[in-house]
């Protein structure tokens, strides 16, 4: 029984190799091979990562005798990894897990399904832990020769990892199921998510190299922290330490897993309702139709995280770009007249760079190109009710320029106001990127019409690997690619001000026609869907 | 109030209405029975204008669907078989947007909201989000979004599917009110007994074509309906 269980968890955790998570079918043979060189390429790629990191601090901190602070950073790395990477696994194959109210009806004890449950969780820990302590073990005992320490915790460390993902996946667990706006705390939490990720990216070298200037330093605070410095011990072979960390490691493991072996029942089955808001009556406000169809496509935006952090991150972009051209103004100003003392041709064409590349940051704003297919099953709605189909996409269109025009002009203006270019270009700087924001708009709607999918039954995968939201994005980089190319040579034989003004025409014209294509042919080809 | 006149709607190879015709006057319910697969969605959709077809002509109120479809539409309610609904609004603001659609003033649309959602016990259930609703409470929202913009014309797939008892009476009584002042009902189902009861009159479909309607006296003649269904389903067989 439970080898069954095993074997359901394991094609359970590999399904995603062989089974399309869009069409729900099984993947060929050529498609399983490709994803499968996929993953070990991206495990190789991380693992790589790592071993350039363990390779940068192994040796300069063994050298000053801190080979146990290599290990505890080491270590900590792997753990955060394996927990992040973990938790929303813990909360979706133990908590929330489909199958749970199936298999507890079936003659199974609950205990054999939780323990086929936390076998699938901890060799999921244990790969991604790996991911970071084989290379580090492996440039230590280049260095130092081999011990079985190291060995023995990278099987038990995994163990902490799962420990902390189960408490944090319950916390998880009753804190979404309690949180009325989800959308608006994932989203929050992604951006932080992403903030840090950007910020730690950037900082990375300059934290390595001041752990290996100051080593001694932090060496001398790390010893306080417990068990920090008892787990680097564990790892370069300090017997105590390592019974110490082994033990603390398994009392927390089966005291994780005992609360949940006696509660295993209430956990699958409870159901965490938020709270019930009562309706109170009220005196009801009216809209115009144009109004509420654009309301409509403003809450299914903002409903779905997905949605908003893959199909709007152009406007945290331009913002981001924006403040910090501000901030930064007298440096950006600085770097530009050193560029121009080095090439004075620099300067005729910098406003045509400038606006490339707010128009490529643009170009990340992709909101109509799902949006005719994310109708889905509630297409038969907005097909039976009195509306010009010309009006359902107006709406969509209208939420893509709300949602990206502001910081578009935002851009343009902080880059006009830090730069000081002269009034032609100024007003090119504007022009241009807006014009190519509504024409991405238009493009991604066009597309999305000629690709609709209404099937979906995962609204992440229509949003990031459907044809229409492909096609918007390569179809959009292609478009730049041509103008960057076209520009380029046209430069040759122009002036840039006449190519910025040919590109404003052309995109003009294009917007038009665009809109006057999808308000006729269009709305037609929404009425046949 | 609807006319389907030679309706014919292939899909490939395969005919799923062929020159239907059909009558339903003001004042009337009119039952749609058939077992799965007959045509009666497809038909219930081409009368909604959700749905092209191949040939043939429907009219609301005289008004062809295919020429002025909005003038048609603003005159219809239609309530699918499984209420797929937009889980992004609650109940509540599902409610407004309908009534923005279809114009509704802000008296109306207080005085229907209010008292159809109490007739079908969703008032306290309005401002949680359509997500959290069960089926029935869904099929009761669209319903309830049905009735809010007084439609000459209801035409229902299926309506009573995922209803609890209570709901079902009041629906009914509901249909019975819409055709007493002068609107008229057309809707599907597979609940033999309830069309019995409630149509005025019937009408069997098989693989797309008709094959007997009139007044549920015609229909059933001194049998049950049940009874002819049945019979008519061994006959062509």
């Amino acid at each position: 029984m439970l080898k069954a269980l095993i074997k359901k968890q394991a094609l359970e955790l590999m399904s995603f190799l062989f089974k399309s998570a869009k069409s729900g079918r099984r993947r060929s043979k050529g498609s399983i091979l490709l994803y499968s060189v996929l993953m070990i390429y991206v495990a190789v790629v991380i693992g790589f990562m790592f071993f350039s990191l363990s390779i940068t601090l192994c040796s300069p901190l063994v050298s000053g005798g801190l080979d146990w602070l290599y290990f505890s950073l080491m270590a900590l790395f792997a753990t955060a990894f394996a927990v992040i990477f973990s938790v929303f696994a813990t909360q979706s194959q133990l908590y929330e897990a489909k199958d749970n109210e199936l298999l507890l009806s079936m003659p199974i004890k609950p205990s054999m399904i939780l323990f086929s449950r936390m076998l699938t969780l901890y060799l999921q820990s244990l790969f991604f832990e790996a991911l970071i302590l084989i290379p580090a073990l492996a440039v230590y005992y280049s260095v130092c020769g081999f011990s079985l320490y190291g060995i023995i915790l990278l099987f038990v460390i995994p163990l902490l990892a799962l420990s902390l993902s189960c408490i944090l996946g319950w916390i998880v667990a009753i804190l979404s199921s309690r949180i009325r706006n989800k959308s608006a705390v994932t989203v929050i939490l992604s951006l932080i998510f992403l903030a840090v990720y950007i910020w730690s990216y950037s900082q990375i070298n300059k934290y390595i190299s001041m752990i290996i200037t100051n080593a001694q330093q932090i060496g001398q605070s790390f010893k306080n922290v417990f068990p920090l410095y008892q787990l680097g011990r564990a790892f370069v072979g300090d017997i105590a330490d390592f019974i110490l960390i082994t033990a603390m490691v398994l009392v927390l493991f089966a005291a994780v897993y005992a609360v949940l072996s006696k509660s295993f029942i209430k956990i699958a089955t409870a159901k965490h309702a938020a709270a019930k808001r009562r309706y109170v009556r009220r005196e009801l406000d009216t809209k115009s139709v144009g109004s509420a169809l654009f309301r409509r496509e403003w809450r299914r935006y903002l409903s779905s995280p997905t949605y908003i952090m893959n199909c709007s991150l152009g406007t945290l972009f331009l913002a981001g770009a924006a403040v910090y051209v501000l901030i930064k103004g007298s440096y950006v100003r600085q770097t530009l007249a050193s560029i121009y003392n080095f090439n004075s041709q620099f300067q005729s064409i910098t406003p045509l760079i400038v606006a490339a590349i707010i128009c490529v940051i643009a170009t990340m704003n992709t909101i109509t190109a799902p949006s005719v297919s994310l109708e889905g099953r509630t297409l038969w709605i907005i097909k039976s009710l009195p509306v010009n189909s010309a009006d359902i996409l107006s709406a969509k269109l209208k939420l893509n320029l709300f949602i990206t025009l502001p910081f578009v002009l935002f851009a343009s203006a902080s880059a006009v106001a830090v730069m000081r270019f002269n009034l032609f270009s100024s007003v090119m700087i504007f022009v241009i990127p807006l014009f190519f924001a509504v024409f991405i708009a238009l493009f991604g709607l066009a597309v999305n019409l000629r690709f609709p999918n209404f099937t979906w039954s995962n609204e992440t995968v229509l949003i990031k690997q459907s044809m229409s939201v492909t096609v918007s994005i390569f179809g959009s980089w292609g478009i730049m690619l041509l103008l960057g190319v076209l520009s380029y040579f046209a430069l040759l034989v122009i002036q840039p001000v006449f190519i910025m003004s040919v590109i404003a025409v052309v995109l003009v014209i294009t917007d038009i026609m665009l809109w006057r294509w999808l308000m006729q042919k269009g709305a037609k080809m929404f009425d046949k869907l | 109030m609807l006319k389907i006149i030679n309706l014919t709607k292939t899909f490939g190879d395969k005919c799923a209405v062929d020159d239907l015709s059909l009558h339903i006057q003001s004042g009337e319910i009119y039952g749609f029975i058939g077992h799965n697969g007959a045509g009666k969605t497809t038909t219930i959709k081409a009368c909604c204008g959700i749905m092209d077809f191949d040939s043939g002509e429907i009219l609301v109120d005289g008004v062809s669907i295919k020429k002025d479809p909005l003038a048609c539409k603003s005159k219809i309610a239609y309530i699918p078989d499984n209420p797929d609904l937009y889980e992004f609004m609650t109940g509540i603001q599902y409610l407004q947007f309908v009534a923005d659609i279809f114009k509704v003033s802000k008296q109306k649309r207080s005085q229907l909201i209010e008292k159809y959602a109490d007739v079908f016990l969703l008032t306290q259930d309005l401002a949680q989000p359509i997500s959290a609703y069960s089926h029935g409470m869904k099929q009761k929202l669209a319903v309830i979004s049905a009735l809010i913009h007084e439609p000459k014309l209801v035409i229902m797939d299926e309506p009573f599917v995922g209803l609890d008892p209570v709901a079902a009476h009041s629906l009914k009584q509901i249909m019975r009110g819409i055709c007493d002042n002068g609107g008229a009902i057309f809707f599907s189902t597979h609940v033999l007994e309830v069309a019995e009861k409630l149509c005025d009159k019937v009408a069997i479909i098989k693989e797309g074509k008709l094959i007997k309607s009139g007044t549920m006296e015609q229909v059933r003649g001194d049998s049950s309906l049940e009874s002819v269904f049945l019979e008519l389903e061994e006959d062509d067989a």
